[in-house]
């Protein structure tokens, strides 16, 4: 029986505004979104580090990216690695460890979100340094466990992901009520998107405040408040999702994907291991192979084997 | 370099033109398929989610201009498709004549949304790509053209001049 393809899980879209579609109003968005998610990737890299106070001067040290691919190289870059975290881990108590760990996992999150906005940017390389960065002393004190999901392996190793750089993008028909009115908003001429408007509060059908959505509020029931307008989604209907290499939302990335291990069903001992958290990923302690891009990509998975994820 | 014209090679998409065209209005045409192919009895098809705002933009702009869908509310659809915009935004347009009035000015509001939309100067959006396809709703002929806004409307200035005439259209 033929094995099927590698599996991957994506996230489709992220809360909040929609981001501008393109041109300098998407270039700006893409800039501030990118820089303050560096900035915060660097504070809390700062944060960790301080907290090993002496110690820090002897934590072990990325390598350098390799200028072409090499897996030998590489295995044993990672092996050193292992090693070297394995005697610094003897010295720093654990304590410690328990208090760095979340400042160095949100550093790795908001560097692959910098790394997401500024991909195009001058900065894209400070980004993905601070991925490296930041996966590497995570891997090295809390190690990079794999899990089963859907009898294979998989990892959320955002050194493995953010490697490929592609993104999703999804169909959407929906209609845009007005938030002012309540007429469709392309049938409405009078309210502007973005603008204010007064509206009379009211309650809903349910029961809820027309201005402001609550149960409860301050907002009196035949009064007139201002309202900014804008498009209230409804008959939301999905298409199919598809793989592009800039998404939209820059943020709808891969988030999760299958390592190739085989046949889980002949390896008792090893799904034993996974599930006690033995089989660690280490390609986070290794240096830099470069990155995949979409046309790279592409022939590497099938339709079938992305699994869809929600808003991240 | 100017605009590439193309004559009677589009056809519109099945459902897309007015039941009735009157007068001077254009109007705006829907120019994609459904999200879904599996719903047999909604087969119309799909306004660009750019098009949501346009016509009501364009009348906010100037209020007499004759612009409309030419589907009726509650028929029309959109599609919004997240991954980042093609460079190249397009315009389905039908008109009772390829010699109406305003063509010419609804494209260019068309211009000027995406300058708004997205940030550009208005110099700037000159300079965008864009294809507007046209039926001619009284023959059933269709032009699209393909350039920079601005050889765009350049080329529709041509062609209300050629068909102002009675002429047939001409050669590029
Ligand atoms: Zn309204
Ligand atoms: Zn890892």
């Amino acid at each position: 029986m033929a094995r099927r393809g590698r599996g991957v899980g994506l996230t489709l879209m992220t809360w909040g505004p929609i981001p501008p579609s393109g041109g300098p109003h998407r270039d700006r968005y893409l800039e501030a979104n990118g820089r303050s998610a560096l900035a915060d990737a660097d504070e809390h890299y700062a944060i960790a580090l301080g907290m090993l106070g002496d110690l820090a001067a002897s934590i072990p040290i990325v390598h350098s990216p390799l200028t072409k691919p090499d897996r030998d190289a590489r295995r044993a870059i990672q092996q050193e690695k292992a090693r070297e975290w394995a005697a610094f881990n003897e010295v720093v108590p654990d304590e410690i460890v328990e208090k760095l760990a979340p400042h160095i996992m949100r550093s790795e999150n908001s560097a692959v979100a910098a790394f997401n906005f500024l991909e195009d940017h001058e900065l894209a390389e400070t980004a993905h340094a601070a991925i490296h960065r930041a996966a590497f002393m995570r891997s090295g004190f809390t190690g990079c466990a794999v899990y089963i999901k859907n009898d294979g392996v998989w990892t959320r190793c955002s050194m493995q992901i953010h490697q490929i750089r592609v993104g999703a993008s999804v169909g959407i028909e929906s209609d845009f009520e007005c938030s002012i009115c309540g007429l469709l908003v392309e049938d409405c001429d009078v309210h502007m998107s973005g603008l204010p408007y007064p509206k009379i509060a009211a309650k809903t059908e349910s029961g809820k405040c027309n201005i402001c959505d609550a149960d409860t509020c301050a907002h009196e029931v035949g009064k007139s408040y201002e309202v900014i307008a804008y498009g209230n989604a409804k008959n939301i209907k999905m298409g199919e999702a598809s793989i592009v290499d800039r998404p939209q939302y820059p943020m709808a990335r891969i988030h999760e994907h299958e390592l190739d291990f085989g046949n889980l069903r002949e390896q008792h001992d090893l799904v034993a291991n996974i599930e006690r958290g033995e089989i660690q990923c280490q390609e986070c302690l290794g240096p830099c192979e470069g990155l995949i891009d979409f046309r790279q990509w592409m022939p590497r998975v099938s339709r079938k084997d992305l699994s869809i994820g929600g808003a991240g | 370099m100017a605009a590439r014209i193309t004559e009677n090679e589009w056809t519109p998409l099945e459902g897309a033109l007015p039941a009735t065209t009157s007068g001077d209005t254009v109007y705006v045409i829907p120019t994609r398929l459904p999200v879904r192919d599996d719903d047999e009895d909604d087969k119309l098809p799909r306004y660009t989610d750019q098009m949501r705002y346009f016509p009501k933009e364009a009348r906010n702009a100037a209020p007499a201009l004759p612009v409309e869908f030419s589907m009726p509310s509650g028929s029309r659809k959109f599609i919004s498709e997240y991954s980042i915009d093609p460079d190249m935004w397009a315009l389905g347009l039908a008109v009772l004549t390829l010699s109406n009035d305003w063509l010419i000015f609804v494209t260019q509001s068309f211009i000027d949304m995406r300058a708004r939309a997205q940030g550009w100067s208005p110099e700037e959006a000159q300079e965008l790509p864009l294809k507007v396809s046209i039926v001619e709703t009284k023959t059933s002929r269709t032009v699209e053209i393909e350039g920079k806004g601005s050889e765009v409307i350049e080329a529709l200035r041509e062609l209300k001049a050629k068909n102002s005439g009675g002429k047939p259209i001409g050669k590029k």
